[in-house]
């Protein structure tokens, strides 16, 4: 049908936009490393790019469906990527390193499988993408407070302490809007099962985190390891997700 | 003496630094916990539909290898139950009696976390109703079935399938089913996914089971009559029924739901507030 090879165009059914966008973010990392400024605007069109494919996902099984946008491996670079841009804005000195993490995150968005996981009747609801939304934004946060602990071990003035705090800001909304969804699709706020459980362990490591200003002997430092530890976790849980969901059946890929 | 005492274990058990071994071992174990949930799921599946000393009772003796760690894990989240109570009310009581030398907004803004942390007591003491008072119940559905559970008699009048346009690439699916059933006394109830009934207290809801669906079968035509074009000709057949097969009512009662979103709602209102004023703190 033509609307629909018009849509595939525009949401680049190629990918072209995708392969762009690493191209571009590995250039303004190259960049940011001799002229920081200058990176900062060619990472607006990247990001712009990364947004235009992630957004175009919505129409791959051929009508508007908002489950897709959201899917992790695509959407949580896209959150690593507005951070990277936000900081960039704000004039942060160490920007650019967060953009390492946008090319490694979307170099996999090339690798993983195409297409939508065709949502079943009990994901066709706002709470999905809701969901979603802000479990992606939490992880990418946590991801990014990541690299600047790394930094800070070797740098003093980086600080990473905001990152962690909106992460486990938007996680616990993520929990919540999860819990609803949960209870409208199967029955219960809270299941015993890996992806649950996982959650939950990853919101009270970051709660305990939280805790580690009240304890004098927690120098910046210990913090800084403790982020990182907190990042391993969230990276073995989640892409472990990921690469189970590519044995799923897929649409539009 | 007893005073002593109970100061002793007061300031034990709200010692911040026991918050954060707290914390670490609930991490761990549901980090543990997760891998003996994902290699043992049928087992473990049961604690979602089942009340957990039931399951506990049934279960816990015979498979004690496997669940070692969950009488650990209450343990751990009952002791840090406590020491959130404890923490929280120190502070609240060291707040107090500085009401009225400042501003209500900075005296809300310091108190704010110890509301977070009472707020969090409520949504945990709201799945603990849930885990041991709740009941779920499943009927599979088909029309003019009768679904009998307790004082609830409801007969399935209608299923009623929609479908994606067949000419895009969700073509086909399901993206609703509308399940009608009528009570003894002429009451109808409308269930769908996403959108649950209520019913003598009860919620109804649809679900559907949990186990593999037949894939659609590639079969050869029979007595193909031979041509130049050697490539075989498939066929692909959808399983019959495939929809009836799977589509279950799910029976719940669940006292501890509307003290677990109360309790996530006014933390979300509140840690708003809080990072809101947060903001407008460090900006002046």
């Amino acid at each position: 049908m033509q609307i629909e090879k018009e849509l595939i165009m525009f949401t680049t059914g190629n990918n072209i936009y995708l392969y762009a966008t690493v191209v571009l973010y590995a250039a303004v990392l190259v960049l940011f490393l001799f002229k920081q400024r200058a990176a900062f605007y060619i990472l607006l069109p990247a990001f712009i790019l990364h947004l235009l494919f992630v957004a175009g996902r919505a129409w791959l099984g051929g009508m508007f469906l908002p489950n897709p946008i959201t899917e992790g491996p695509y959407f949580m670079p896209l959150c690593v990527g507005f951070i990277a841009l936000l900081m960039g804005y704000k004039k942060d000195p160490a920007y650019g390193y967060i953009l390492i993490l946008a090319v490694l995150f979307s170099s996999f968005s090339i690798a993983y499988a195409k297409g939508i996981l065709p949502p079943t009747p009990n994901k066709i609801t706002l709470w999905v993408p809701a969901f979603f939304f802000t479990e992606n934004i939490a992880h990418a946060c946590f991801y990014c407070g990541a690299v600047y602990a790394l930094i800070s071990l070797f740098k003093k003035d980086v600080l990473f302490h905001d990152f962690l705090i909106w992460g486990f800001v938007f996680y616990s909304i993520a929990q919540v809007v999860g819990a609803v969804w949960c209870y409208n699709g199967w029955g219960n706020t809270f299941r015993w099962s890996e992806r649950h459980m996982m959650s939950a362990a990853i919101w009270l490591f970051y709660a305990a985190y939280i805790h580690l200003r009240f304890m004098i002997n927690w120098d910046q430092k210990r913090k800084a390891y403790f982020d990182l530890a907190g990042a391993v976790i969230v990276l073995a849980s989640s892409f472990s997700y990921y690469i189970k969901e590519l044995m799923f059946p897929r649409i539009g890929g | 003496m007893i005073i002593k005492i109970w100061k002793f274990f007061w300031n034990l058990l709200g010692d911040i630094r026991l918050t954060l071994y707290l914390l670490l071992s609930a991490v761990l174990l549901f980090i543990t916990g997760s891998f003996y949930v994902k290699f043992n799921f049928p087992l473990f599946n049961g604690l979602n539909e089942t009340r957990f000393q039931d399951w506990v009772i049934k279960n816990f003796a015979d498979n004690i290898g496997i669940a070692w760690w969950m009488p650990l894990l209450i343990i751990v989240l009952s002791l840090l139950g406590i020491n959130t109570f404890i923490c929280s009310f120190d502070r609240m009581r060291a707040l107090l009696p500085k009401k009225k030398d400042e501003p209500v907004s900075r005296f809300m803004y310091k108190l704010a976390p110890s509301i977070i942390h009472y707020l969090f007591l409520v949504i945990i003491l709201g799945h603990c109703i849930t885990f041991t008072m709740g009941s779920w119940t499943r009927f599979p559905l088909a029309e003019n079935a009768v679904i009998e559970y307790g004082d609830i008699k409801l007969n399935v009048l209608e299923i009623n399938r929609e479908y994606f346009p067949g000419n895009i690439r969700m073509g086909d699916r399901i993206s609703q089913i509308n399940v009608l059933m009528k009570d003894d006394a002429g009451k109808t109830l409308d269930v769908s996914y996403r959108s649950r009934a209520e019913y003598k207290g009860y919620d109804l809801q649809l679900d559907m089971e949990k186990k593999p669906v037949p894939q659609p079968q590639q079969i050869l035509p029979e007595n193909k009559k031979e041509n130049c074009d050697k490539a075989p000709v498939f066929q692909i057949l959808k399983p019959e029924n495939l929809d009836e097969r799977n589509l279950q009512l799910l029976i719940i009662s669940d006292p501890g739901l509307y003290v677990i979103i109360a309790g996530f709602t006014l933390i979300l209102i509140v840690m708003t507030l809080y990072y809101i004023m947060q903001g407008v703190k460090k900006f002046n």
